[in-house]
């Protein structure tokens, strides 16, 4: 089967998420939505081999790097 | 400020390492305006910059004060060979900011919203280096108080994380190191439950959980979990789910075949798993 990369008419199109506030909104500090799916499938796709191959560990590791990468920013509005 | 978001955003990208972890500390404490050292098994706190900054000035003459002074001060009573030194003086520094600073910010108001934003985006990476690449080495009973200086660090810095889903994924990572399995696998189902379908990282939430039911053996509660969580899917990560279906497919057949054939292998081993992502 074909490598898991979406369709081009589908391939990045979360124009409509918020971007991060990383650095509050200077567009210099922001990462794009596109830079943040490319780079989180292919984290993904490494850790999944990882863990198919009984390295565990370095498949966690490599899905929290994936994680900080994607989240939003903190901010207080949310807090609990 | 731009220079501190540049840093930042270089470490969020770069592998895990003792190197990082020390860039780590240090843009912590550069975007608190701070400097903590330590020696002679004591914290010495300055202020370096004259940036906002959530620490009163009164509160660095006795840094340790704000942290737990008992399990870091047991760390400091071990006399360490020189080869040692530096991964406690790494322990307790991170410890040290991750559980005295975190209140602080979060208490003062007046402190600016992009700082406070990057100063828990900061701690947040260096929490995954010093979970990732020191945590790991910490091993053994001479190692005891700096690791147990570290995890309380963690729990304690989850508390006061803005986001419910990153507090509730510091706190599975916590409870997975303490060798608690059946809480950390409960805060990865919460992680995911406080993830909007929306959200950039839900598929990299979804996909943490289910490797934690695959690393432990949970092939049906695996299977269930990309079950119930396909109808929040969104239609261009469909087909990676159907990836990760087919992974645990793959892994519950050679589970039985296994147990059919117990004189030839004795677990099904998702070490021997090829990765056939994609299918369906």
């Amino acid at each position: 089967m074909a490598e898991l990369v979406p369709p081009p008419e589908l391939a990045g199109n979360r124009t409509s998420m918020p971007r991060t506030t990383l650095g509050g909104d200077d567009p210099d500090h922001q990462i794009s939505p596109e830079e943040k799916d490319r780079l989180e499938r292919e984290l993904r796709e490494k850790a999944r081999k990882l863990l198919a191959a009984g390295k565990a560990k370095e498949s966690k590791k490599l899905m929290n790097r994936a994680r900080n990468i994607s989240r939003r920013a903190s901010g207080r509005a949310d807090h609990h | 400020m731009k220079t501190l978001v540049e840093k930042y955003r270089k470490l969020l990208v770069e592998e895990e390492s003792i190197s990082g972890l020390d860039r780590s500390i240090a843009l912590v404490e550069s975007v608190v305006g701070l400097q903590v050292r330590w020696e002679n098994g004591r914290f010495r706190g300055r202020r370096v910059s004259t940036d906002p900054s959530p620490i009163p000035d009164g509160l660095l003459a006795n840094p340790e004060d704000l942290a737990f002074p008992e399990l870091l001060r047991a760390s400091a009573r071990k006399r360490r060979k020189e080869e040692d030194a530096g991964s406690q003086a790494r322990a307790v520094r991170t410890a040290f900011l991750l559980t005295a600073l975190p209140p602080l910010a979060e208490a003062d108001e007046s402190y600016p919203a992009d700082r406070y934003s990057l100063f828990f985006d900061s701690c947040l990476v260096l929490f995954h280096q010093a979970y990732f690449a020191l945590l790991p080495q910490l091993h053994g009973r001479r190692w005891e108080h700096e690791r147990q200086a570290l995890l309380e660090s963690f729990r304690r810095f989850a508390e006061h994380l803005p986001h419910a889903s990153d507090r509730y994924n510091v706190l599975a990572l916590y409870h997975d190191a303490c060798q608690d399995h059946d809480r950390a696998g409960q805060f990865f189902r919460e992680t995911l439950r406080a993830t909007h379908s929306d959200a950039h990282e839900f598929m990299t939430t979804l996909q943490t959980y289910w490797g934690y039911l695959i690393e432990h053996q949970l092939l049906q509660e695996a299977f269930e979990l990309l079950l119930d969580t396909y109808p929040r899917v969104a239609r261009q990560d469909l087909e990676e789910v159907h990836g990760l279906m087919a992974s645990t497919f793959e892994l519950q057949r050679r589970h039985y075949e296994a147990r059919l054939r117990p004189g030839r292998a004795s677990r099904s081993g998702i070490g021997t798993l090829q990765p056939r992502t994609g299918e369906t």
